[in-house]
């Protein structure tokens, strides 16, 4: 039972965190380096996406997804992939913005890497390399929205037993049968996740860095 | 080179994780039907109590979907669900007529109570029916939690009001918005009146230390709570569990829910 929700949160939050990390560091990359039209209003949106209330979120991925909305036909409302297509909408923004932020003196690595003229596939793996701490804490932001977030979740997950039913869910689930000594423990679960990931993360940055 | 080794297994954690997921995701072969369900019935255990048994023999399964009436009839007519299972028979007779549904199967029912503060409970042994002791409320301006969500025992509550011929517009109505449970929580913690249903009132019943029940009635027609099964034309093979619903099997398994939980016929079989 318990095993399951925890099985749950990770299915969903972990594939979650990864594809927003995949998509939101390069977008955030492209974003920081290139100069084009309404690159200042993109920058302005994603700021504001970063704080996109999480119910609106998993409202809109509600009506898209709904069989009566434009990707009905997929029918994967009320299953895992829906909540994860609302944490992404939720973590790609935060990434990218963290992204914008984190890759300081981009320029003159740039330059460098000109100077050097190192060319191609090289040239990224560089980037990464060079970028792996803050790429390693856009991951510890993602994974800290994912597991947190509740209200996107719920909506289009249903909180259904055995399948979208994850921690914060089951939290919610818990509170309104008024079995508040279940939720807290849940929370306590929840909590210990969290603080696992960031061990294993902050060990990692740590090994490779200090 | 060295942190590139580490970036690489963590990338090759994540990918692990997701193979691994997607490979739950796709992991069970029964059929899975989503039914959108009442939270009343649903919050008591009733549904994951009764339910086993039919998805074992026939090797489906069942995700309820738990909202409010108002909710799962919405959810069904956009398609997202294939059954439904709610206690308002006007919403079925909408999606009857609306040609979404063939029919519908009545199978329990419960009652609605009054619950309220206990050091109230005095005042109220003299009222004769619901519509009198919601116009006492109304005249004292008592606390009254109202779900105001759209759901049938909302729909329940202003009928009775309209029964007792009061509006509910005193300063003491407060509109929670939320499930039966959660509004349970709320009475409650406020000291005030609720309309509810018994099986989620008495299955709560020990974390609702300032509430009792105020004033009950089985003969009263406006207090009957009848749970209705229906199904999507399209999902033919759900009449299976609307037959299930009649069997014997079905009727043992509510008694022994009963004396579980209860210790006394709360749900009650349709006949």
């Amino acid at each position: 039972m318990l095993a399951n929700v925890v099985l749950s949160t990770l299915v969903v939050c972990i594939p979650s965190t990864f594809l927003a990390v995949l998509i939101g560091v390069p977008a955030g990359y492209f974003l920081k380096i290139k100069r084009f039209k309404y690159r200042k209003m993109i920058v302005r949106i994603v700021y504001t996406l970063s704080g996109l209330p999480p119910v609106l979120a998993g409202l809109l991925v509600y009506i898209l997804l709904s069989r009566k909305g434009p990707f009905g036909f997929l029918d994967i409302l009320f299953t895992k992939w829906a909540m994860i297509i609302t944490q992404v909408i939720l973590i790609v923004p935060i990434v990218m913005l963290y992204t914008l932020s984190g890759l300081k003196n981009i320029d003159r690595v740039l330059e460098n890497l000109d100077y050097l003229s190192v060319k191609g596939r090289k040239r990224y793996t560089a980037i990464v390399r060079e970028y792996s701490k803050e790429i390693i804490y856009a991951i510890v932001l993602g994974l800290s929205r994912a597991i947190s977030e509740v209200g996107g979740v719920l909506i289009v997950g249903g909180n259904i037993e055995g399948s979208t039913r994850i921690l914060t869910t089951a939290i919610i689930f818990e509170i309104t049968k008024g079995e508040f000594s279940n939720a807290l423990m849940l929370g306590l679960v929840l909590l210990a996740i969290s603080f696992t990931f960031n061990t294993i993360l902050q060990i990692l940055q740590g090994d490779v860095f200090d | 080179m060295k942190t590139q080794r580490y970036l690489k297994n963590v990338v090759a954690f994540f990918v692990l994780i997701c193979v691994f997921g997607v490979s739950i995701f796709s992991g069970t072969a029964s059929v899975k039907y989503k039914i959108a369900t009442t939270t009343s019935i649903y919050d008591s255990g009733f549904l994951d109590f009764v339910t086993p048994a039919f998805e074992k023999k026939n090797n489906v399964k069942f995700n309820f979907i738990s909202v409010g009436s108002g909710q799962a009839v919405k959810i069904f007519k956009n398609g997202d669900a294939d059954g439904i299972i709610i206690h308002e028979k006007s919403f079925l007779n909408e999606l009857k007529k609306e040609k979404l549904i063939n029919g519908y199967t009545a199978f329990v029912s419960n009652y609605f109570i009054l619950v309220g503060p206990k050091d109230k409970k005095d005042l109220f042994k003299k009222v004769k029916s619901v519509q009198e002791a919601f116009a006492l409320i109304r005249k004292n301006n008592f606390k009254f939690v109202s779900r105001a969500d759209n759901s049938a025992t909302y729909i329940r509550e202003l009928g009775i009001w309209k029964l007792a011929k009061v509006q509910p517009d005193f300063g003491g109505y407060i509109k929670s918005g939320q499930g039966m449970g959660m509004s349970l929580n709320l009475a409650n913690e406020k000291k005030a009146f609720i309309l509810t249903d018994e099986a989620t009132f008495y299955k709560m019943k020990d974390k609702l230390e300032s509430l009792d029940v105020i004033y009950q009635n089985p003969k009263e027609q406006v207090l009957t709570n009848i749970y209705y099964f229906a199904y999507s034309p399209k999902k033919a093979e759900l009449s299976k569990f609307a037959s299930y619903l009649k069997s014997k099997e079905f009727k043992n398994l509510v008694s022994s829910f009963n004396q579980k939980f209860f210790k006394k016929e709360i749900y009650r079989i349709v006949k």
